[in-house]
């Protein structure tokens, strides 16, 4: 007997869906292993990241799918015309909240937020007709049993109009994500669009398998159909594997590949009868299931160093905060301390100068040395104190500039007859010279780029035993860049200290042979300010004992 | 916004179960739909 006085007399048995000459082979091949593995994909990512909406809105998919093609399947063995007529008016209401579904995870997955109340609203209104006309003569007026299936009313062709417009929807997003993927616009654009296209082929093989088979009524076209799901799977999967969109699923995902395979494989032997094939598949089987567990091994594999090179940076960055807060603890006690240092030795000083000048009363001479010695250490001190504070304002990024255009090359003039004295003293030559062909003038703070080239000649007079401290000022007008040189006969320095000249606390080894007090932050200090004014400090020696070229730079005023 | 949302998600779902227990009480109670055979013979309606 046939399957038509099944469809009126039968009874539901169950039993028959393992009776393979009431349905097409291909029934089992496509609609009970894609049951099998979209649930696997939706359970696995839903248990693997429980805590993400993304993974619930996909299990959602994957059960009603599911849910829809066993449905479909129980439609396909013969029952009762009242199953018949209930599954087949109900199996729209199932394509209806996949189609939902899928828009809504698309949303998500791209807008990576809910989506807003006004487009919640729209396609709940265009669903409702669905929903309401679901039990009416619109949705099915009745089963045909020559087929064993429902007469469908005109709801369908609404259901299939909507199903077409979300995939013209979703290529024209499909084609907006790719213009701002050209233009960088957009995050994660690749997988966007690969959500987008495997959605849309996925919609459109699902809308072309039963838009057919209900016009043409053969229905038959409809197994082809879940087949598209393969593409969502697939697409899905590709995504989890490349851009990791669900936490901790790779390994489930390159399991679920390798199991699909298999299971595709498998399902061919329900539809192949004869040997030599049988053979084939076999051994495809036994290899895939080899090939499987080698790719699965070595995804694992990677997984966990990617997550132990995760964890390394993590504490590492972890580390570096905490060095930081440290280090601006530091710069703020220095701060703190060095502000409370200046105020006493400014009065130490400035008493010790009064005292010595004889405005309390006469100096005998055996007071005056010691009186010389605490004006002295009291300037020193001080000096340290100002380099230390200048350290923490650099760290701390409070360091002021105000910048204005000055002429650098009157400024040094100026300068160097100042400490021509102090040159002469120490029995030097301090020459000052020029070679320009602009006016000299730059735009930097006046007081600071003072401040450092007062300190490279300090340290020139300072460093220089016997000879000379030549300035030169000179420009690059093609550069738009003012040097200023300081080339000193001094006791120069070997490579070591030329590397190490501009480091904080750093000096150069022959340096400490010379009785002369100095933090190690000068220069520090004046190359933290060069930079800051878009200039540098740079220095060349020959050698220890052959003298030092010190050579700043800054900008010139346009 | 989000709890506008929610209520229009559950309008629908309310409105669903009622279509959906309809739909079972048009199947399988009444049974009161057309039953073709055979081309153009209507054997119960």
């Amino acid at each position: 007997m046939n399957e038509l006085v099944l469809c009126i007399d039968g009874e539901p048995n169950f039993l028959r869906f393992f009776d393979l000459s009431l349905a097409p082979n291909l029934l089992y091949y496509s609609y009970i292993s894609i049951i099998v593995v979209s649930l696997l994909l939706g359970v696995f990512v839903f248990v693997k990241d429980r805590f993400s909406k993304l993974s619930a809105i996909l299990f959602s998919i994957t059960l009603f799918f599911s849910i829809f093609i066993l449905n479909e399947l129980i439609l396909w063995i013969v029952m009762p015309a009242g199953i018949v007529f209930f599954l087949h008016a109900l199996s729209l209401l199932l394509q209806l909240l996949i189609l939902v579904a899928t828009i809504y995870f698309v949303y998500v997955f791209i807008e990576r937020k809910n989506p807003p109340f006004i487009a919640t609203t729209v396609v709940a209104i265009l669903a409702l007709p669905i929903i309401i006309f679901l039990p009416t003569n619109l949705n099915l007026s009745g089963v045909e049993l020559d087929t064993c299936s429902g007469l469908i009313g005109p709801l369908w062709n609404y259901f299939y109009l909507l199903e077409l417009l979300t995939i013209i929807a979703f290529l024209i997003w499909s084609i907006v994500v790719y213009r701002k993927y050209r233009t960088a616009l957009i995050e994660r654009p690749l997988s966007s669009l690969f959500l987008l296209l495997g959605s849309a082929g996925f919609l459109t093989i699902f809308l072309a398998s039963f838009f057919f088979a209900d016009q043409t009524g053969i229905y038959e076209i409809n197994l082809i159909g879940p087949l598209g799901m393969l593409i969502f799977i697939g697409t899905l999967s590709f995504l989890i594997v490349n851009y990791k969109i669900f936490r901790n699923v790779k390994v489930v995902a390159a399991q679920i590949l390798v199991f699909i395979l298999w299971l595709l494989l498998s399902s061919l032997v329900l539809i192949v009868k004869e040997p030599t094939p049988l053979l084939v598949i076999f051994i495809t089987l036994v290899i895939t299931a080899f090939v499987g567990y080698f790719l699965v091994r070595s995804v694992k594999k990677e997984v966990k160093l990617r997550e132990e090179i995760q964890q390394l940076a993590q504490s590492l960055a972890q580390a570096n905060d905490r060095l930081k807060a440290l280090d601006k603890q530091k710069s703020e006690f220095v701060s703190i301390a060095s502000h409370q240092l200046r105020s006493p030795l400014t009065a130490v000083r400035g008493y010790a100068s009064l005292l010595l000048e004889g405005n309390y009363g006469k100096v005998t001479s055996q007071m005056k040395e010691p009186l010389k010695r605490i004006e002295e250490s009291s300037r020193l001190m001080s000096y340290a104190v100002e380099d230390y504070l200048n350290v923490s304002r650099i760290e701390s990024g409070n360091m002021k500039y105000t910048f204005t255009d000055f002429n650098l090359c009157d400024q040094v003039e100026r300068l160097c007859d100042d400490l021509r004295s102090d040159a002469i003293k120490r029995g030097l030559i301090l020459l000052f010279r020029t070679d320009l062909r602009s006016r000299g003038v730059i735009h930097a703070d006046l007081g600071k780029t003072v401040q450092i080239i007062q300190n490279l000649i300090n340290n020139a007079i300072k460093y220089t035993e016997k000879g000379s401290i030549k300035v030169l000022v000179r420009d690059d007008v093609v550069r738009k860049i003012l040097y200023v040189d300081i080339i000193d006969t001094g006791i120069g320095m070997n490579e070591k200290a030329l590397a190490n000249i501009f480091q904080k606390f750093g000096r150069a080894d022959n340096a400490k042979t010379i009785d002369i007090h100095g933090t190690g932050l000068g220069l520090y200090v004046a190359l933290m300010m060069a930079h800051a004014m878009g200039g540098n400090i740079t220095v060349h020696s020959e050698g220890e004992g052959k003298g030092s070229c010190f050579t700043a730079s800054f900008p010139l005023a346009l | 916004m989000k709890r506008k949302s929610t209520w229009v998600i559950i309008s629908l779902a309310i409105l669903t179960a009622l279509s959906v227990s309809s739909l079972f009480y048009r199947a399988f109670i009444t049974q009161d739909f057309e039953q073709t055979y055979s081309g153009d013979e209507t054997l119960n309606s």
